[in-house]
């Protein structure tokens, strides 16, 4: 897998919108972050997905050329009512809340078979306080020890979580991972803005960034800190939103003005009713080489669920397109230079959610 | 009347009163029998235009009624018609839009000079006619328009209306046919060209079911010319051995050389069944609406893939279906459909790409067997697969009307 690159928050297994056959035919997604609380909801190893003979992969018929990664939770997760423990958390599956036992999902890995495991969190709902932040850190690194004796075993790739904690208060926790560092084979941010201050034992670590960058501007910031995979959910929650990405790296300066980030489809539905370009010109994807705006204005209007079907194969493109032409320009030693282009052709922010879920 | 079609007989079966066709269109060639899936609002619900075709349609159906709504006939005049609108290579079939309003309005009322009925945006009261049903169509540009018809349930008790909605289908199909034979307004080269040199107008049989009034219908509506007929009022809820009377008694009256649509049937065995009667066209939304409901349409019957019994189910849903759903390469299973069932729309949009080529390719194995002059053992071998060889399950009605047509399903 080339990088730094995205892969895709995955619901039940699937990208969301997308059939197989249009994943596979007009997408080039290079991964998925799957949550195994997607997959539990009649607990471990009653669950169907350990019932089968093949790995996790086989079960959501993921391609073999897709890159799977296994956390506990969803990218983003929804809060969970109940509190962690000293053995379990507290997890959404589809028949409601439930805990996910640490051993469980420690023994799970060596069915599931993932590219790459994350070791599992303890991260409250609520915002910790000053006492519950040291119980984060202690738990979280006892959880990651314990993986790492299964997985060093079974042979699952294994990311250590870094916590949305202060670097300070994690000092211990990052020892720990220093010690282990040979048996990891990367880190998972849930902030990302602490990959520059990893210890320098950990640097040679391929880096995970699992909270949402909300923006392209953020994920080239992203990329300058150092992080190599995105999980990027603002490209989806843009789909469900109607919007239409559109931005390129590092993108054509206009003479005058600046360039839109993205197109609310949902908010211009009428302005575009009869437009028959395609939703992005020049833009090489199905859904703009097939059809135009007044179609996806049209779906979006009739609420006809092909409207997500098109936004999601096109944003899709877009983050593609965009991450190849990052490394591109990293390897030509332009990165910077591209950077501060992208930050003068293109305005500050996407459209501002208007639309309506398919949902 | 003129018309845009060839409609070429390929074979008829020896034994019932099926047929296999060839159907040349403005948007190509279809083979009959032939079910079209319904793509209401210009989108079948959650695939793209690319898998519809992927899937081997080339014929699909719009509602005149919701295009009429959204996106309106001002945009469809603008884009340049519906083909173009979504996209769509092939061809297109139309209702009048008058169903629509029956069945989904409650306060549509009809009188002689069209249904009148409350806008559901502003509700405004607002009259559908005969002339604006053509109207809409021709700016939709379908390759097929139904005329618009006085559409009453067969279940109806009340023979008078029944009578009267009749008579009044065919005043309102000279009424289209009027419209129709407009000149159209780019025929500047050929100042006679009409819409009708274009697309297709079809009548449509009504008279419930009262065999004398679908004599009296056939017979006044034949003599119309219409490039194709169809068989209206069906589907309704009424018994399955006298929707097989009324087909079987209608295509014994319509002239041999034209397309036979028998409206609103889509279940598997209804398919196979009037295929036998004489039918050639088929469209129903059940396939597409059961799909979200979680259920496959397969060679071994519907499966309700939503029950437990399908958690650890990890085989093709239908392991006889060339879809891309079930193709092997895919690795789709039973127990992942059931994950995603009514959590995903990933989930319906597979499944609804599943059901639709299920169906598809059912009347294209119909079509192969009658050209094979092998109809009766088509029917006695799905039948026996759908119940899994017990034929004490095999519904009555169909034992009947295929025994009235030739054929013991019950035979070995």
């Amino acid at each position: 897998m080339d990088t730094p690159t995205f892969i895709a928050p995955s619901s039940r297994g699937v990208v969301p919108h997308l059939s197989m056959d249009n994943l596979r035919d007009h997408t080039d997604i290079s991964g998925a972050y799957v949550a195994l609380e997607d997959f539990v909801e009649k607990g471990i190893p009653h669950s169907p997905v350990f019932q089968q003979p093949g790995p996790l992969r086989s079960f959501t018929s993921q391609p073999s050329s897709s890159f799977m990664v296994l956390g506990a939770r969803r990218c983003p997760p929804v809060p969970a009512p109940a509190i962690n423990t000293d053995h379990s958390i507290s997890i959404l599956t589809s028949m409601g809340f439930r805990e996910l036992e640490v051993n469980d999902f420690i023994s799970s890995t060596a069915q599931l078979q993932p590219d790459v495991v994350i070791g599992m969190v303890d991260i409250p709902a609520a915002r910790a306080g000053k006492n519950r932040v040291p119980k984060m850190v202690d738990r979280t690194e006892l959880w990651l020890e314990a993986l790492l004796r299964e997985t060093s075993s079974n042979g699952t790739p294994t990311f250590a979580p870094i916590l949305p904690v202060e670097l300070e208060l994690q000092t211990l926790y990052l020892q720990s991972i220093e010690d282990n560092a040979e048996q990891l084979a990367g880190l998972a941010f849930y902030d990302s803005m602490l990959v520059p201050d990893m210890p320098a034992a950990l640097q040679g670590l391929p880096r995970l960034a699992l909270d949402d960058a909300g923006d392209p501007r953020k994920l080239l910031q992203g990329v300058a800190r150092g992080v190599d995979v995105f999980t990027a959910v603002f490209a989806l929650e843009a789909t469900d939103a109607g919007i239409e990405l559109e931005f390129e790296f590092p993108g054509t300066p206009l003479e005058q003005g600046v360039r839109p980030l993205g197109r609310d489809m949902w908010a211009e539905r009428e302005e575009m009713k009869t437009d028959t370009r395609p939703m992005v010109e020049g833009c090489s994807c199905y859904a703009c080489t097939r059809h135009h705006r007044a179609y996806l204005c049209h779906l979006l209007s009739a609420k006809e669920m092909t409207a997500w079907v098109l936004l999601q194969i096109h944003n899709s493109h877009i983050m593609e397109r965009f991450f190849a032409a990052v490394r591109e320009s990293i390897a030509r030693g332009t990165f910077e230079e591209d950077c501060r282009t992208f930050d003068r052709v293109y305005e500050e922010k996407l459209p501002e959610k208007s639309g309506e879920g398919p949902r | 009347m003129p018309s845009a079609l060839a409609f070429e007989l390929v074979a008829k079966c020896s034994t019932t009163k099926a047929r296999a066709s060839v159907l040349r269109l403005p948007h190509g060639p279809i083979e009959t029998p032939i079910f079209m899936p319904v793509a209401t609002q210009a989108a079948l619900k959650g695939l793209t235009p690319e898998q519809l075709e992927a899937a081997g349609c080339r014929l699909c159906l719009n509602n005149t009624y919701h295009l009429g709504l959204k996106p309106g006939q001002a945009v469809l005049e603008a884009v340049g018609g519906a083909h173009k609108l979504q996209g769509w290579r092939h061809n297109i079939l139309t209702d009048s839009g008058g169903f629509q309003m029956v069945s989904l309005l409650e306060l549509a009322t009809v009188t002689e000079n069209g249904v009148e009925f409350l806008s559901p945006h502003d509700g405004t009261p607002m009259l559908l006619t005969p002339e604006h049903s053509i109207d809409l169509q021709h700016s939709i540009g379908s390759d097929i328009i139904m005329q618009l018809d006085d559409v009453i349930a067969t279940t109806s008790p009340d023979e008078a209306r029944m009578r009267d909605a009749m008579y009044r289908s065919i005043r309102w199909l000279d009424r289209c046919i009027a419209e129709h034979l407009k000149p159209h307004p780019s025929s500047s080269s050929s100042p006679t060209e009409t819409y009708a040199h274009r697309q297709n107008l079809f009548c449509i049989i009504q008279g419930g079911l009262d065999l004398s009034l679908r004599t009296e219908c056939c017979e006044e509506m034949v003599k119309r010319d219409t490039p194709g007929i169809a068989i209206g009022g069906l589907s309704g809820g009424e018994e399955k051995e006298k929707y097989c009377a009324v087909v079987n008694h209608c295509t014994n009256l319509l002239p041999e050389g034209k397309p036979r649509y028998v409206m609103g049937v889509g279940y598997p065995e209804d398919l196979i069944v009037s295929v036998a009667l004489g039918a050639d066209m088929f469209d129903c939304v059940w396939g597409t609406r059961t799909a979200r409901f979680g259920n496959a349409i397969t060679s071994r019957g519907v499966l309700k893939l939503r029950n437990a019994q399908y958690a650890n189910d990890f085989s093709p849903v239908d392991p006889d279906c060339k879809c891309p759903v079930c193709a092997p390469g895919m690795g789709i299973t039973k127990a992942f459909i059931h994950h995603l069932a009514a959590k995903e729309t990933a989930g319906a949009h597979m499944l609804t790409l599943h059901n639709v080529s299920y169906l598809l390719n059912l009347m294209n194995e119909a079509r192969k067997a009658v050209v094979r002059d092998e109809y009766p053992k088509f029917l006695r071998e799905t039948f026996g697969k759908w119940y899994q060889g017990d034929k004490a399950k095999f519904p009555k009605w169909a034992v009947d009307a295929l025994r009235g047509v030739g054929v013991d399903l019950l035979a070995e």
